[in-house]
């Protein structure tokens, strides 16, 4: 009876112990299964990061439109000033913390890469802003481009299409 | 015999157990990895799309006044009043919209865009309509609505993948 009665003790201990290890090595699968995302995450969360600085910085002091064009128009960069910018990038270099960032027109179209100078400005359709070795992948959004223009008789707003696009370091290189 | 017979059932029920935790646990990991992510990113990507095609300045002008936007085109090309020098809104709507449309997607079989769609109504008709390349089930889109002298006008647009 007695004998019996351990025996049944030792089965159920036995039992516990091998469910134990059973929902343990489950769970370290699926950690390992968890943890090998983590490169991607890393990706990801910095592509997060850069589309949001793309929608920032159409939105930021440096390159919105702000009261200029009598509106408070959202994605709208001002191209008089990004000019101005881009003629004195080596100021700003680190200081949004991304690999490039670039605004190409989309439409009126022009034919090639014509990049804007005081000189071709506003007949050109590419500004380049950081001049450092580009690594990684770009991200873009859609923008108004914005500048004020001489018409018949008064100066008006003229706004384009374009595309802002910002560059980011993935994490591992592969 | 019989403890034998016993020993080897509640072997098979600890089995049995087994296989149901295992196949449960299967279940909840492929909901796990079926779960899509939001597509915050690329609705911005269409968003932002629509709005700079409604703030794109037209070569629509009357003498002497100034240039519209595309926004103002769709409410006189909808309307009776024309802005533009020979009436001509709904032309240059039209061509304005396809320049840019042309301009900013790439769509093709093999490109990342399989098509695009843009339809821009009024509560009474369809000012504009745009396709190219093909529809898929697969898309991510942007609707909006502004009122014009107590009207809607309405624009959506899909970009398929």
């Amino acid at each position: 009876m007695v004998k019996q009665a351990q025996f049944k003790i030792q089965q159920t201990a036995f039992m516990l112990v091998a469910l134990t290890i059973f929902f343990v090595l489950v769970g370290l699968v699926f950690l390992g299964f968890q943890f090998s995302n983590t490169r991607e995450d890393a990706d990801q969360l910095k592509a997060d990061q850069a589309t949001l600085l793309v929608s920032k910085l159409a939105n930021s002091p440096e390159f919105s439109c702000e009261q200029a064009f009598n509106e408070n128009k959202e994605n709208c960069v001002d191209f008089d000033k990004i000019l101005v910018l881009s003629e004195n990038k080596e100021k700003y270099s680190n200081f949004w913390g991304v690999s490039d960032i670039k605004l190409r027109k989309i439409y009126p179209e022009i034919e090639g890469e014509v990049m804007c100078t005081k000189e071709n400005y506003p007949e050109c359709n590419v500004v380049h802003f950081i001049e450092e070795e580009i690594r990684g992948n770009y991200v873009s959004n859609f923008v108004s481009l914005c500048r004020k223009e001489m018409g018949e008789r008064e100066v008006y707003t003229k706004c384009e299409l374009a595309m802002l696009l910002v560059s980011y370091e993935e994490y591992y290189e592969e | 015999m019989k403890s034998k017979k016993k020993g080897q059932e509640e072997m098979v029920g600890f089995g049995i157990i087994m296989v149901i935790v295992a196949v449960i646990a299967l279940v909840f990991l492929a909901l796990y990895l079926s779960r899509s992510s939001s597509d915050i990113r690329e609705d911005y990507a269409t968003a932002s799309f629509v709005e700079g095609v409604l703030s794109y300045t037209t070569e629509c002008h009357e003498p002497g006044k100034a240039f519209i936007d595309v926004r103002e085109l769709i409410y006189f090309c909808n309307s009776a009043q024309k802005a533009c020098a020979l009436g001509i809104d709904c032309e240059l709507l039209n061509e304005t919209l396809r320049g840019l449309l042309e301009a900013s997607w790439d769509v093709g079989a093999n490109a990342a865009v399989k098509g695009v769609e843009m339809s821009i109504t009024s509560e009474s008709k369809e000012i504009f309509y745009y396709v190219e390349g093909n529809a898929t089930a697969e898309y991510r889109g942007y609707f909006t609505e502004f009122p014009r002298r107590g009207e809607f006008l309405k624009i959506a647009f899909k970009a398929y993948s």
